[in-house]
């Protein structure tokens, strides 16, 4: 074999190949990461705001805080927090996320959801609303949250 | 250990890697095959395998961010987008109606005008009349078989002359220095026929199934790089051996087409079932991105999940039907400044890639940009993103000016 074909099959998968493969690695290696993660230990959810997800969204610009035993379907109540004092405000308005199952999004919760974002929210906050990841918020892979605004009446 | 099923390896990566290679990018393949024989073959390989990066950047940040979701949430950046976008598909709608249709007219003999309008009513009816994605999926899964052609053509040519092999690896990967200097407008224009922009927007809807399995997605996308990278190849392979060999320089498929059947009998009919593959998967995946991006666009106060209800839309069947009217005006267009008298097949194909270079790049600026906002960032693999944007919008602003001198 010729060495300059070897010589550059070698740069090939240093270049074109290794950082697929890295890629491949990053997200296998996370799935396992998050499976373990235990839903009763999320807490605070200060992780959304060093991930920066939702603020970059222009959804908020706080971080939330939960109550600990967050199952799928509940609904988050946030605070905001302001990281410069410490303080928290609870003069927002009203986030919440929706924690769903990706199976059950498809039946009537995604209905659901879907009628009252169309019904309740102008056109300005639509477009605040945004689905995360359930990963952002400490949960298994593939669930799905939904944060937006005045969601707090979704139950009425 | 985990068993991985063929179905599962032609998924949505799959698709939407064999979808990028159309009429563009088996025009250039032809060129530097029948300029440089082998030579520089190795750009093929990599411009593939730096498209495959993007791909899985643009599942990971579609399938965390809700397909287009995270962009939507800028109206102005959308609106940029959606406009960069379509403007981009649309030449690229033109370029392979026109492509395809001038190669049958030459092999049967008919007026490629009728051939134009027949392949893009064939393309609109199979998106409106499929009952879902997946009906749409299977048929794009039986088109991309058809692009093995390609590969059939070179393997056979190989098994009769089996010292060609040797050739073939050293172009692929050896990089003759003085290559870079001699064909480095060439080899521009390689990439800038890779970015293709709808693939990479397609790779973004596939978390339409409720299902995100990255490692799964991720094989499919290294299997569509595999399978893309040796058509390209193939291509490339088949104008070095026929046309770089007898010394005529080829800017396009149809020349090509013109020399294939001194392989035998059946490389010209072969051949052509291959582009006729490329140019129809190109337009239906297309058409689906058009109708994608545009019913979010329309439709804010809905949260499109999936494609089925976006295929099902009045939106869907009246932006598919804008699209393909277009594209044939555009036909039309070509046809009436550029004339029959010269060989305007190659004019407008430059054109038209000049178009798509343009606005090909801004799907991947955005996918990066975004992707720092999921839970699967990593620190390498941004700044290997940010790397390989500055080299292709780099390699996209140099091509033309160059072009534009």
């Amino acid at each position: 074999m010729d060495a300059n074909i070897l010589l550059g099959l070698s740069l090939y998968t240093l270049i074109g190949l290794a950082p697929l493969l890295y890629n491949y690695y990053v997200v296998s290696k996370r799935k396992d990461d998050t499976s373990s993660t235990k839903i009763n230990n999320v807490g605070n959810l200060s992780m959304i705001s060093q991930g920066n997800t939702i603020n970059s969204l222009n959804t908020f610009n706080s971080s939330l805080q939960v109550d600990s035993n967050i199952k799928p379907l509940d609904i988050i109540q946030p605070i905001k927090f302001n990281a410069d004092n410490n303080s928290i405000n609870r003069k927002l308005p009203p986030i919440i996320i929706l924690v769903v199952n990706p199976e059950e999004f498809n039946s009537d919760i995604r209905k659901l959801v879907v009628r009252y974002l169309t019904r309740n929210l102008k056109e300005k906050e639509d477009s605040m609303a945004t689905i995360v990841s359930g990963q952002d918020v400490g949960l298994k892979p593939g669930v799905i949250g939904i944060g937006t605004t005045q969601i707090a009446e979704m139950e009425a | 250990m985990r068993k991985w099923r063929l179905s599962r390896l032609i998924g949505t990566g799959f698709i939407s890697a064999c979808s990028g290679l159309e009429i563009t990018n088996i025009g250039v393949f032809t060129y530097i095959g029948s300029v440089y024989g082998f030579n520089l073959f190795w750009s093929i390989l990599l411009s593939a395998t730096i498209l495959a990066f993007f791909q899985q950047l643009a599942y990971i940040v579609g399938s965390e961010l809700n397909g287009l979701e995270a962009i939507k949430t800028r109206r102005k950046l959308y609106a940029l987008f959606t406009g960069g976008l379509f403007l981009a598909n649309i030449a690229t709608m033109t370029a392979n109606i026109v492509g395809f249709s001038v190669i049958i007219s030459d092999l049967l003999g008919v007026n490629y005008v009728y051939v134009a309008i027949l392949l893009g009513i064939a393309a609109y009816s199979i998106v409106a009349g499929a009952k879902g994605i997946d009906e749409i999926e299977r048929v794009l899964s039986i088109l991309t078989l058809f692009l093995a052609t390609y590969i059939y053509l070179a393997i056979t040519y190989i098994t009769h002359y089996p010292e060609v092999l040797l050739e073939l690896l050293r172009g692929t990967f050896y990089v003759d220095p003085t290559m870079l200097t001699r064909a480095g407008l060439d080899i521009i224009a390689v990439f800038g026929a890779a970015a293709a922009p709808y693939a990479l927007v397609m790779e973004m809807l596939s978390n339409s199934k409720d299902k995100v399995n990255y490692t799964e997605e991720f094989a499919s996308i290294g299997m569509g790089l595999f399978f893309t990278s040796l058509a390209g190849l193939s291509i490339g392979f088949l104008s070095a051996i026929t046309l770089h060999s007898k010394g005529i320089v080829a800017t396009n498929p149809r020349d090509l087409v013109a020399v294939l059947g001194t392989l035998g009998p059946l490389a010209k009919p072969l051949f052509v079932l291959g582009v006729f593959a490329s140019s129809l998967l190109a337009i239906i995946t297309i058409m689906i991105v058009n109708a994608y991006v545009v019913y979010e666009y329309r439709r804010r106060r809905d949260w499109p999940r999936g494609l089925d209800p976006v295929i099902h839309s009045p939106i869907s069947r009246e932006v598919n039907l804008q699209a393909l009217l277009a594209s044939l005006i555009g036909v039309g267009v070509l046809l009436y400044f550029i004339g029959t008298d010269v060989n305007w097949f190659v004019e407008s194909i430059k054109l038209l890639s000049v178009i798509i270079s343009l606005t090909g790049w801004t799907p991947l600026l955005l996918i990066v940009y975004f992707y720092r906002y999921t839970s699967l960032r990593d620190n390498v693999v941004e700044i290997i993103a940010y790397a390989l944007l500055t080299i292709v919008i780099g390699v996209n602003i140099i091509g033309f000016i160059l072009d534009i001198i």
